[in-house]
């Protein structure tokens, strides 16, 4: 399998990869240097046959996505452990087999992959299951919830050379395709800031409808936010492909609240305002904020040479400003997809482009745009954030799980 | 000058009719920076900023009248396109283009010289999405064309174009050619175009604004005639302030009327009376205020207030009737519904003394957003039919509801219950007062004997383009309505004539339906389905569908999630 990213760009010309004009002209240049994948470009079209089979274990968010609309996917099987969200997903996605729980699933050998969408706090674990009965998986946000599960992810990952892909939406959405492409082209001259934050007001709450299910107590109750900070760091990760290297966070907390007392986490903070440090020395806010009167997932990104700005749940609306002009129109990235994939089920309308990677990663052998060394770029520095926060914000160094 | 590269192949695909170029030789010119991407198909990238560049290559035989390639500008590519029929060198052949018109778009023909042949200012493209160029020549005269990424829906068409130098079967070059970075795929050749000339291509549809036109455009902004009739006029861009003037419509006092619909989104739009190309002098009677749900307002221009009336009096996709009058003196405006009815009026105010003088032409405006402009008059055109109702069903059930169609009337004297009588047709009443994004939106539904179906809309806009759609129809259906099903159970029995508390629920990310009977038995409770996150905090009403039948509604309320 080819590693990390795979349209990769060739010269025009093979003959010489530098070519000069003749004096008096100016230069042409045909280098052949690598660049990074645009999840963007000529409408969707199929050029294989194959069929990956995949296992969809969680009938929770795991319903929202499109597996049995590509034409390279086949639902194999699916698993819940309540039986009612189970027949949920056999409903959905028309498959014959079900399965109890996941460590049943990932006995069938027709499964090539598996799709895991259980509780944030099982996902390192879930995955390394999967894996070590060699499939490949992709996961929901975040990858893990320990600079430990990162350490054991990346090891079996290696090990086995299988291929895992966290599904994270803000990736895909279109202002980050955007961004991407403008980065790309070099059209944001030097990206030097970005601010990017997740809202979700409720998160965390003792009273709140996902912190308790049949009276007990779900992942969410008293959830740190910067255990869920994928949805912000990947507005940056994602366009950049840089590296959050240091980190100061406050935290708020919610002291009249039960859910920031006394959970599975130890975790006091309802809030987390994270100001990052990247490789490149480029400052990156990041805020991820259960407790706060404002709602979505949003950044702004800005260059020496443009700023991009997205909508925003006060009524701002989307704007890209380049050096003599104002646009105010986003493109859409629909023809990207297979034809019955072309619509919003949330999250930005990103699910089907999570879909499609993933199924077409597998199916070109390749890795997928949100590998797991980007998976922990972007879910690692919220765990050290959520330490810098019970230090006052002191900054802190964030490993890296990057290929050495 | 030209240099020679070697030679390229790619996938040949289908997507298209008619085939890719075969391998050949690029040749390069200008200053570009160029790069294959392998993939199926390859894309060829100009990826140097600012830089004017093409590729060229010539077909082999004779005969291939049509040249086509994807091509998709970055945001600051100035022009990106195609040539065609062209000489190798470049010295004779055609160049059609995305640009011309910075920020907003433009299609251009260029010959080699330079020269431009042909232009559609205002076609509408984006930046990062492909779009489908195609050239077709014969001896002697050319035509172009343009097309979304799939490849039939037509963005902009010239007619046949003289032109004397045209051969292609000698002039077989064609190339890519950009001013900035741009992408490019499939470049390939046919024998056939994607479409003939049509009679009603947006080309022809687009207002035109030459020297000799009488209409001039102010600011930017993508006006355009709805049909080839060219009877309504429709400002189609998401821009900030655009206008319209007409030079042959206008004069000194009289009375200026036209028919409006702002578009959802829209912040505004208005009727300009008696004013100049540079809209400094003049009135506008306008639809501002809150979005969607504004006033009627009086400005002396450029953007002096005269009045603002109460808001809640227009609403998105709603056909009114501006009424502007300038007349001994004074002006004044009206906001009436379709048929007439009467909504708003100003008072009359004083022209100054210097303003007395003046005549004007008569234009149209639109703020944030798209808006639609027909039955323009001067003083000697009407348009309101005579013998209008002077209240309409609408303002019987008071300016919180937005009715379409039916017979809607209220069912008891605390207006609790509401009774649509029609027994054919569509009918729906939204209430735009109460609303909400997330929460329980539930009401007690009774469709009578006969009826085809009745709906409960929930989170719905005024326009009912969003929301959703709870539906007792052939068993039960829930569906957005932008028209995707969610949920369908075509055996559940309801009995006609029977109440049923129907109640859809909005949560964070999904929504869901329940059916239950007046004594609080859940007789129906869907699974929750994934909808798209903008309902997190769009804000929306609470509403009302019959279909081919009469039925009561009542108890309708908007709860907390539980």
């Amino acid at each position: 399998m080819k590693h990390h990213h795979t349209r990769e760009t060739a010269p025009l010309s093979r003959r010489g990869f530098i070519k000069t004009t003749a004096a008096g002209a100016s230069g042409i240049v045909l280098a052949g240097a690598p660049t990074d994948a645009l999840a963007a470009g000529p409408p969707w079209q199929q050029t294989s046959e194959n069929k990956i089979r995949i296992g969809i274990v969680g009938g929770g968010f795991g319903l929202s996505f499109h597996w049995h609309e590509h034409p390279n996917c086949i639902v194999e099987a699916v698993s819940d452990l309540i039986p009612e969200r189970c027949a949920r997903l056999q409903s959905k996605y028309g498959c014959e087999k079900t399965y109890e729980s996941l460590e049943k699933l990932i006995l069938d050998p027709a499964i090539d992959a598996v799709a895991v969408f259980t509780e944030a706090p099982n996902h390192a674990r879930h995955v390394i299951d999967c894996m070590e009965h060699g499939k490949h998986v992709i996961s929901a946000v975040p990858a893990c919830c320990s600079l430990e599960e990162a350490a054991a992810m990346k090891e079996v990952k290696e090990r086995t050379g299988l291929t895992y892909m966290m599904a994270e939406t803000s990736h895909y959405r279109p202002e980050t395709i955007t961004a991407r492409r403008l980065h790309h082209d070099g059209l944001f001259g030097e990206l030097v800031y970005c601010e990017a934050e997740y809202y979700h007001p409720g998160i965390g709450w003792a009273d709140n409808e996902l912190s308790t299910r049949d009276g007990k107590r779900t992942w969410r109750w008293g959830l740190p936010p910067m255990f869920y900070p994928t949805h912000s760091t990947a507005f940056l990760v994602s366009v950049t492909r840089e590296r959050l290297v240091k980190v100061s966070c406050i935290g708020t907390r919610k002291p009249d609240d039960p859910g920031f007392q006394d959970n599975a986490y130890n975790n006091p903070f309802v809030n987390g305002m994270a100001m990052f440090l990247t490789d490149k020395r480029h400052p990156f806010r990041c805020n991820v904020c259960w407790d706060i009167h404002g709602h979505g997932e949003r950044a702004q990104w800005f260059g020496t040479r443009a700023a991009m700005y997205m909508p925003g749940s006060g009524g701002q609306p989307f704007a890209l400003q380049l050096p003599d002009q104002a646009l105010g129109a986003l493109p859409e990235y629909w023809h990207t997809l297979p034809e019955k994939m072309r619509y919003d089920t949330g999250h930005g309308g990103s699910h089907p482009f999570l879909t499609n990677e993933f199924i077409m990663a597998l199916v070109e052998e390749r890795a997928p745009e949100v590998d797991l060394y980007e998976a922990l770029a972007m879910t690692v520095p919220g765990l050290v954030a959520h330490a810098s926060s019970f230090k006052d914000g002191e900054q802190l160094t964030i490993p890296s799980f990057d290929i050495a | 000058m030209l240099f020679a590269a070697t030679l390229v192949t790619w996938a040949a695909t289908a997507a298209l009719a008619g085939a890719d170029l075969p391998a050949d030789a690029w040749q390069m010119t200008g200053e570009g920076t160029w790069q294959i991407q392998p993939g199926a198909p390859a894309v060829i990238i100009q990826e140097k900023s600012g830089a004017t560049a093409s590729a060229v290559q010539t077909l082999p035989g004779a005969g291939t009248i049509v040249w086509r390639c994807y091509v998709e500008p970055s945001p600051t590519c100035d022009a990106a396109g195609l040539w065609f029929a062209a000489a190798p060198d470049l010295s004779t052949g055609y160049r059609l283009t995305l640009g011309g018109n910075p920020g907003l778009g433009g299609v251009q023909l260029h010959d080699a010289s330079g020269a431009l042949c042909w232009e559609d200012k205002y076609a509408p493209w984006t930046y990062y999405t492909p779009y489908v160029l195609e050239g077709v020549a014969e001896a002697g005269r050319v035509r172009v064309q343009v097309f979304r990424w799939d490849g039939t829906t037509l963005e902009a068409q010239s007619d046949w174009l003289e032109a004397p130098g045209s051969a292609p079967d000698v002039h077989r070059a064609c190339g890519l050619y950009t001013h900035g970075i741009a992408r490019f795929y499939r470049p390939g050749a046919a024998e056939t175009p994607l479409s003939p000339i049509v009679p009603d291509s947006p080309s022809k549809l687009r207002l035109v604004t030459s020297d000799d036109s009488e209409w001039t455009i102010i600011g930017p902004g993508e006006w355009k005639w709805t049909t080839p009739d060219r009877t309504v006029l429709r400002q189609g861009a998401d821009v900030h302030r655009s206008s319209v003037v007409n030079a042959s419509l206008g004069g000194a006092e009289g009375t200026w009327r036209c028919r409006i619909l702002l578009e959802k989104g829209a912040g505004g739009g208005g009727l300009l009376l008696r004013t100049d190309p540079q809209i400094q002098t003049g009135f506008n009677l306008w639809l501002g205020g809150n979005f969607g749900a504004g006033s009627l307002m009086l400005y002396r221009n450029p953007l002096g207030q005269l009045w603002c009336g109460p808001q809640n009096q227009w609403h998105y996709d709603t056909e009114y009737i501006l009424e502007g009058t300038i007349k001994d003196g004074k002006v004044s405006g009206k906001l009436m519904s379709a048929d007439g009815t009467l909504i708003a009026e100003s008072p009359q105010f004083d022209i100054l003394e210097e303003e007395k003088e003046l005549t004007g032409h008569l234009g149209f405006m639109t703020y944030v957003g798209k808006g639609r402009f027909w039955d323009f008059s001067d003083a000697t055109r009407t348009s309101v039919p005579a013998g209008a109702p002077q209240a309409s069903v609408a303002a019987a059930l008071g300016p919180e509801w937005t009715l379409t169609g039916g017979a809607w009337a209220w069912a008891n004297e605390a207006r609790t219950a509401l009774r649509q009588e029609a027994k054919e047709g569509t009918a729906a009443a939204v209430n735009t007062a109460m609303t909400g994004s997330k929460g329980v939106y539930g009401a007690t539904l009774t469709a009578e004997p006969g009826a085809q179906s009745v709906s409960l809309l929930f989170q719905v806009s005024p326009d009912m383009k969003e929301g959703f759609e709870a539906r007792l129809e052939n068993g039960v259906v829930l569906r957005t309505l932008s028209g995707r099903t969610l949920y369908e159970k075509p055996d559940f029995a309801w009995t006609p004539g029977a109440p049923y508390v129907v109640e859809g629920v909005v949560v964070t990310d999904r929504v869901s339906m329940r059916i239950l009977d007046t004594a609080g038995n859940v007789l129906l409770k869907t699974d929750d389905f994934y909808v798209s996150d903008t309902n997190n905090t769009r804000i929306g009403g609470i509403g009302f569908q019959t279909i081919n039948g009469a039925a009561l509604v009542a108890d309708w309320a908007l709860r907390p999630l539980e």
